[in-house]
């Protein structure tokens, strides 16, 4: 990636980026500064509160044009000012889900719901339909387009949430802690999707996120959040083998690097580089207890 | 409980109104207005009226417009009351009866029935209206008139935000039941206002922040996924639709809109059933809607 990256240009850059809710009394978010390339899958971490959603929001200017507060510092998409470009025509560039489903849903048919921002984009009605029914496939929402999206359980809405944001073909899919509501199948899903859109397609995806397993397995890059402020920004198998970093804010890395971490403290003899996924810790970790 | 409906919104249907034009119907709509509230004779706006209803029985949405006619009704029962005992009209009135404190007086029946049978009658077509158009094709519609954005914006938000906030409040009255607080009747109404609209803000800003997000109201060329062609039938209906009005306030302006005040007698017996019928109608609604909420 960083090879490619020297050449190419960031598609998102946030300078020093600052924001205080009208009804807050501390910052939601602290001088953030970072940038993400084309094609980069960027996961977001940090406990409840740490301002991802905030940071999510500042992405397609919805911070601040539609959120009071006091800002401080850019944020440029495709070096557009999210300051300036309202969010109806930066949604052309960046989409973006939200966490609540239920209250994303405005349209009355599932259909209409995928329809309502191609719609706007002016997409002809054959590829509207075409479009449609991709997105509802990958999401596994086919057979459903006459359901009233009121109708669907937490998980359904979700991912037609994701699939409503996603058949808009942006450039940059924003996704504010988008399975929540899912089981564990479901989440699988939604990230494999994911990963086929940012292989695929080539869309740049920044995801907050909780489930570290996943954002290991899937991310190129961890940007870890706590009280506004951020504390690191790699990849994730440089991040997560921080642990004493990542359990000090509180949160987890994933259990096969912590089982890894836990047997060095006993003076086990493991590589330097501690695996992040499951696949990986099988490679590096067989061996290591002697075998019958 | 649950599926407790005061507001009319979209019935789907494939009914000769789901399929019109929503200009036409708006056309009909702002028509049928200007012409009810032209004419003073309440014998045609009656008339008018059984056309409106015989036309909501043939769109299958009869079920839905009859709860929402509920909401208007103590309005309308409150206008008879008070017009009766004061009409809106010029004076000297013919009194027709004493009840206690109240005179009821001729002029007072003539224009309540007139108003009433007016607003009942506008209401139910603007509700017919409503019931049959797709808020999405509204929008679409309005957009193409040349109406600016934050307008149409508006009001189709509004006609969508309708399904939410009963949502909303039913969530609220069980939330409230299921503390032990009283759940029942307009005692239970009352404090569960504040939260449904507080989460109405909520749900508005949610939304407008959704909507934005897919580029909604965006520059650029539109597409809709429900085809929206105006067919020939919509344009016949149009030119029909004006050459009648033309005609039709013509005849009003001959006729001084068919004022048929001086004419009408009503039997004073008639004034008292119409002046009580109104104080128990208003007040039976209420015990209706009471009722309807401890379900």
């Amino acid at each position: 990636m960083t090879a490619t990256n020297a050449a190419k240009e960031p598609i998102i850059r946030v300078e020093g980026l600052s924001f205080k809710y009208a009804t807050a009394t501390e910052k939601a978010l602290k001088e953030i500064n970072f940038t993400v390339f084309p094609g980069e899958y960027v996961a977001i971490l940090g406990l409840s509160g740490a301002g991802k959603t905030t940071l999510c929001l500042s992405l397609n200017g919805i911070i601040p044009q539609m959120v009071m507060g006091e800002k401080e510092g850019r944020c440029l998409i495709k070096g557009q000012d999210t300051d300036e470009v309202p969010v109806r025509e930066m949604a052309k560039t960046v989409g973006m889900v939200f966490d609540n489903p239920e209250y994303q849903l405005t349209q009355l048919t599932v259909e209409g719901e995928v329809a309502l921002g191609l719609e706007n984009l002016g997409i002809p009605y054959e590829e509207m339909l075409t479009r449609i029914k991709e997105a509802l496939k990958v999401v596994g929402l086919e057979g459903l387009e006459e359901r009233s999206p009121m109708q669907l359980s937490g998980g359904q809405q979700q991912r037609l949430a994701i699939a409503a944001a996603m058949a808009m073909y942006p450039e940059i899919l924003v996704l504010d802690e988008p399975t929540t509501n899912l089981d564990p199948i479901g989440k699988e899903e939604v990230f494999e999707v994911l990963q086929r859109l940012n292989r695929e397609k080539g869309m740049t995806i920044v995801i907050a996120e909780h489930e570290v397993e996943v954002i290991a397995e899937y991310a190129d890059r961890v940007i870890i959040l706590d009280r506004g402020e951020l504390i690191t920004n790699g990849p994730p198998a440089e991040v997560f083998n921080d642990v004493e970093t990542i359990s000090r804010l509180g949160l987890r890395t994933p259990q096969v690097t912590e089982f890894g971490y836990r047997l060095k403290k006993k003076g086990h003899n493991l590589p330097e580089q501690l695996p992040i996924t499951l696949q990986d810790a099988v490679k590096k970790y067989s061996g290591v207890g002697g075998k019958k | 409980m649950n599926n407790m409906q005061l507001i009319a919104n979209y019935v789907p249907g494939k009914s000769f109104f789901h399929r019109l034009h929503p200009s036409t119907k708006i056309i009909w709509v702002l028509g049928a207005l200007l012409t009810v509230f032209f004419i003073k004779d309440p014998l045609i706006i009656f008339a008018f009226l059984v056309v409106v209803l015989v036309l909501i029985k043939a769109s299958n949405t009869f079920a839905t417009y009859r709860a929402s006619l509920m909401l208007l009704l103590p309005i309308i029962f409150g206008l008879i009351f008070f017009q009766i005992v004061a009409p809106a009209f010029p004076k000297p009135w013919t009194p027709l009866a004493r009840l206690g404190p109240f005179v009821l007086y001729n002029e007072g029946v003539y224009s309540a029935l007139v108003l009433s049978l007016r607003i009942i009658s506008v209401a139910s077509f603007a509700l017919l209206f409503i019931m049959t158009t797709y808020p999405g094709d509204l929008f679409t519609t309005m957009r193409m008139w040349g109406v600016p954005y934050e307008i149409s914006f508006m009001v189709t938000t509004t006609i969508q935000l309708i399904p939410i906030l009963q949502k909303e409040m039913n969530i609220i009255l069980s939330a409230q039941r299921s503390r032990a607080m009283q759940a029942s009747g307009f005692s239970a109404l009352l404090p569960s206002i504040i939260p449904v609209f507080a989460g109405a803000i909520e749900r508005v800003r949610q939304m407008s922040m959704t909507l934005e997000s897919r580029a909604f109201g965006s520059s650029g060329k539109k597409t809709s996924i429900r085809q929206l062609k105006m067919g020939t039938l919509d344009y016949t209906l149009i030119i029909l639709t004006i050459i009648a009005l033309i005609g039709i306030f013509y005849l009003l302006w001959i006729n001084q809109g068919f004022d048929r005040s001086q004419q009408m007698i009503f039997p004073a017996p008639a004034a008292i059933i119409l002046f009580l019928g109104s104080i128990i109608g208003f007040f039976g609604i209420l015990v209706l809607f009471a009722r309807r909420i401890k379900n």
